[in-house]
């Protein structure tokens, strides 16, 4: 009897350890979307434009870093995911040659919802909720919030599902800022 | 059942210890790829065209440990490929169908770039599974936009990245091989007579 409550511990503990290992750290480097850069590109007579803060959301979970079953993933820019979507955008408008640190027009916000659900063993799924801002000399011409969500197949084993889970953050953003760059709203709120 | 249980702790084992193929990226640093101080961009729009079913090829190579890493080499450095040609011409487009020649033209573009990536992995580790070192092979076939030859760049781009520093980035080696690969075809571009003509 003990013998074999010995091996369902052993059996418990491998478990366990398969379905959490992994390590924490930043998430991947932000890599732009070429289709975002394509479609900045495209805003005929469009001004060069700034990126100004996206704010979080106060107490906000998934603020400054994400839970990755029993890890953590950071943000590798500024203090927190906020600061990872700004960069991240400023760097679609610089290769789309649409960022200028000095324009009037600035692009800002807030983070509502930053959230990775890595703890399933087939699927696993995370969501971004944003509300972006457009401010051309003080003035809002542009207001709405932007939501995405994305699955993607994942595995029981920790050492597969989270760096899967790390992966699929910066594909998390670039359809954010698709679903922004994308809008008719915010390409008449830049072109104006 | 003892049996049965045993069975099951050896399967997980050998899924915890052995054979696993991780998830990593090749993201480059796009602050890193940069054209060399002095030289000048070419005065040339050019498209450059990848295949979407190479975007969404995966690729396997060796980790540590037996283990093995796995990435999208095309779509990973997709961005960082952008970047190195933004910084060698003045203007640059991503192109959808390459063989239509009349569009090319009509777009302005006078250079058509397509890349092959090719790409290699290895560690010196026993016990961690993240590549110590790894290669990033750059081979661009370069045609004005009526389809002539007009220039086949080559270059390589070597990552190394020691334990105390992929612990906190398990993909280093490869953004460092994708860096140095990317900075090296930027460098070779500005610095090619073939493409100035």
């Amino acid at each position: 009897m003990l013998q074999q409550f010995r091996r369902l511990a052993l059996f418990t503990g491998i478990a366990v350890s398969a379905f959490l290992v992994g390590c924490a750290g930043p998430a991947p480097n932000y890599a732009p979307s070429i289709d975002n850069v394509e479609t900045l590109k495209k805003i005929e007579g469009a001004p060069a434009v700034k990126t100004g803060t996206i704010a979080v959301t106060a107490g906000m979970p998934g603020a400054a870093a994400l839970t990755l079953r029993a890890n953590t993933m950071t943000s590798p820019v500024g203090k927190n995911y906020g600061d990872y979507i700004a960069a991240a955008l400023r760097q679609e408008l610089e290769l789309a040659k649409l960022y200028n640190p000095q324009s009037g027009v600035e692009i800002s916000g807030t983070l509502l919802k930053n959230n990775i659900d890595a703890g399933g063993i087939s699927t696993n799924a995370g969501q971004i909720e944003a509300r972006f801002v457009v401010k051309a000399n003080g003035q809002v011409r542009f207001d709405k919030v932007k939501r995405i969500e994305r699955k993607w197949e994942s595995s029981f084993a920790g050492a597969v599902a989270i760096p899967l889970a790390a992966n699929n953050y910066a594909p998390m953003v670039q359809s954010l800022i698709a679903s922004l760059v994308t809008d008719p709203d915010f390409v008449k709120a830049i072109r104006n | 059942m003892n049996r049965f249980v045993g069975y099951v702790v050896s399967a997980l084992a050998c899924v915890v210890l052995f054979g696993c193929a991780h998830p990593i990226t090749m993201n480059p640093d796009l602050a890193a790829v940069t054209v060399p101080a002095g030289a000048k961009p070419i005065a040339k729009k050019v498209g450059y065209h990848i295949p979407d079913a190479l975007r969404s090829v995966e690729v396997t190579t060796p980790g540590g440990g037996g283990d093995k890493v796995r990435y999208f080499p095309y779509r990973d450095i997709e961005p960082g490929f952008y970047k190195a040609l933004s910084e060698a011409f003045t203007s640059v487009s991503k192109v959808q169908n390459p063989k239509d020649f009349a569009a090319l033209q009509a777009g302005g573009i006078s250079l058509l770039i397509t890349p092959e990536v090719t790409t290699n992995s290895s560690s010196d580790g026993a016990f961690t599974w993240p590549p110590t070192q790894f290669s990033v092979k750059l081979v661009c076939t370069i045609v004005d936009a009526g389809g002539k030859p007009v220039e086949t760049i080559r270059v390589s781009g070597e990552g190394g990245a020691t334990f105390s520093e992929f612990k906190s980035n398990f993909s280093l080696a490869a953004v460092r091989a994708s860096n140095d690969a990317l900075s090296k075809l930027v460098k070779a571009l500005v610095e090619s007579p073939a493409l100035r003509k």
